[in-house]
């Protein structure tokens, strides 16, 4: 098989490769490009653990083709870090103990950072509805709703 | 680390291409959203030489209204359609099916098109290929019987939310192929046979789904076991249209089954469900997805024959 040339945005810098076409986006951020924070659950679709954020929408990196994402923007748990300090759902995940193995971390994270960009007002009912997506074998979904709900109120979202 | 077998990959810009595409190719198939199709190929069930990727088309996306009909693209994503004001209005039933359907991050890819022509599920089938071999192939993955009935033929499941609902209000769709382009009701897409449960030509896309421009009252109820990322293990869609109520029930056979009532005899039902006979190839029982099937069909006939105010619960069971 032929490598085909794929240009895209990873957390804001061009990146220009030559990739398998039955590369998945998982496959070449994680062993290309070294970005190991998303992570293979289930490798089918149903953990969330590998949650990306392409042109600012939360997507399953294993399910997508490496070449499918030309043009557009990845943004992994990689990019979160701003000036060297640490994102407010990152800090917030922290405080609250809401890692425990940490493999469903990155993916709760970035599907949390979506809600938290996009919604107007944010309530205990969208959070866990946001969070469905994703599955944390270690069944500490208390903390992680704990630490979401703290970051939006930080952030001023929070509908009281 | 599941590993997709070797493919080709091209990414036509128009219909015509595509098409051209995979009448040189002799294992091609068409991705849209890839939710189905990814895992599917990841479990070693089909194993194409070449992926034509359909989301370089762009008019075939999107939703277009005029004064009669709503047009909506195949590959429209159901995240997109969840969010459409003009589906809330006309089709609220609609929207609440796309709600219940699989989970936020799976709808950002996940395309309408593609989720009424999804490949039937079974217990025996979405397995992978070390599983199934070890189980011994079954028929529909070239082995000699089905293992649920024993049987020479297959007895996979049509799990789609959104086919029922569709087939409750009547979509038309469009299809364009190699002999040209053509218009069916989905009502004759379902052949009701598990081996061949379309009725399309090779190489045939379906570009659009064709509603009419209508208020339309009506539910939607699944029954299923997790609260998110879950198939339904049955499904009821009822619309009210002209005065008579089409009832679609999906999830018990390798096509969706539809009943049209124009009064509300609740016999009529009876024995329209005296006919569907699901089989074991989900994990709940056949005998209390099917009691639970004619549950949900009176529920909603009831409400729906008595003026049917068309507020929604989450239609879940």
């Amino acid at each position: 098989m032929n490598m085909i040339e794929v240009k895209f945005k990873v957390n804001g810098d061009q990146v220009r490769m030559l990739v398998k076409p039955y590369e998945t986006l998982l496959y070449t951020l994680r062993e290309r490009l070294h970005l190991t924070g998303a992570k293979e659950g289930c490798g089918l679709g149903a953990c969330g653990s590998c949650t990306v954020l392409i042109n600012g929408k939360p997507m399953r990196s294993c399910l997508v083709l490496t070449l499918e994402v030309e043009g557009k923007d990845v943004r992994t748990i990689e990019g979160l870090k701003k000036n060297g300090g640490l994102h407010i759902l990152q800090r917030k995940f922290i405080e609250h103990g809401a890692v425990q193995c940490g493999f469903c971390t990155s993916g709760m994270i970035l599907t949390a950072l979506y809600l938290l960009e996009t919604e107007e007002k944010i309530d205990h009912e969208k959070v866990i509805r946001a969070i469905s997506s994703n599955i944390c074998r270690c069944t500490g979904y208390q903390k992680i709703i704990n630490a979401i709900e703290d970051a939006a109120k930080e952030v001023g979202k929070w509908s009281y | 680390m599941l590993i997709l077998p070797r493919f080709d990959y091209v990414r036509p810009t128009s219909i015509k291409e595509a098409i051209s595409y995979n009448l040189r190719s002799k294992n091609a198939l068409y991705l849209a959203g890839g939710t189905d199709l990814i895992p599917r190929m990841k479990l070693g069930l089909n194993k194409p030489e070449l992926i034509i990727d359909l989301k370089g088309i762009e008019d075939i996306e999107g939703i277009k209204a005029d004064n009669d009909t709503i047009s909506i693209g195949a590959l429209t994503t159901l995240w997109e359609l969840e969010r459409s004001k003009l589906l809330q209005e006309y089709f609220p039933h609609l929207v609440n099916a796309i709600n219940l359907t699989s989970c936020e991050t799976l709808k950002t890819r996940a395309t309408i098109g593609g989720n009424i022509i999804q490949e039937l599920r079974c217990l025996f089938y979405n397995q992978s290929e070390f599983w199934r071999k070890a189980k011994g192939l079954c028929f529909k993955t070239g082995g000699y019987r089905c293992h649920i009935t024993g049987k020479q033929n297959c007895h996979a499941n049509y799990r789609s939310d959104l086919g029922p609902v569709l087939l409750s209000l009547h979509a038309k769709l469009v299809l364009e192929g190699p002999a040209g382009r053509r218009e069916m009701l989905i009502t004759d897409l379902y052949t009701g046979e598990a081996a061949h449960p379309y009725n399309l030509f090779e190489g045939e896309i379906i570009t659009h789904i064709v509603l009419s421009r209508k208020k339309t009252k009506g539910g939607y109820w699944k029954l299923r076991v997790r609260g998110a990322i879950d198939y339904p293990e049955a499904c009821v869609a009822i619309s009210v249209i002209d005065g008579s109520i089409n009832i679609a029930v999906g999830a018990l056979g390798p096509s969706p089954y539809l009943l049209t009532l124009s009064t509300s005899d609740l016999r009529y039902l009876d024995e329209f469900f005296e006919k569907i006979q699901p089989v074991a190839n989900t994990f709940l029982e056949p005998r209390y997805r099917w009691e639970m099937a004619k549950y949900m069909a009176k529920k909603l006939v009831l409400q729906f024959s008595k003026g049917g105010k068309n507020e929604h619960d989450r239609g879940e069971v």
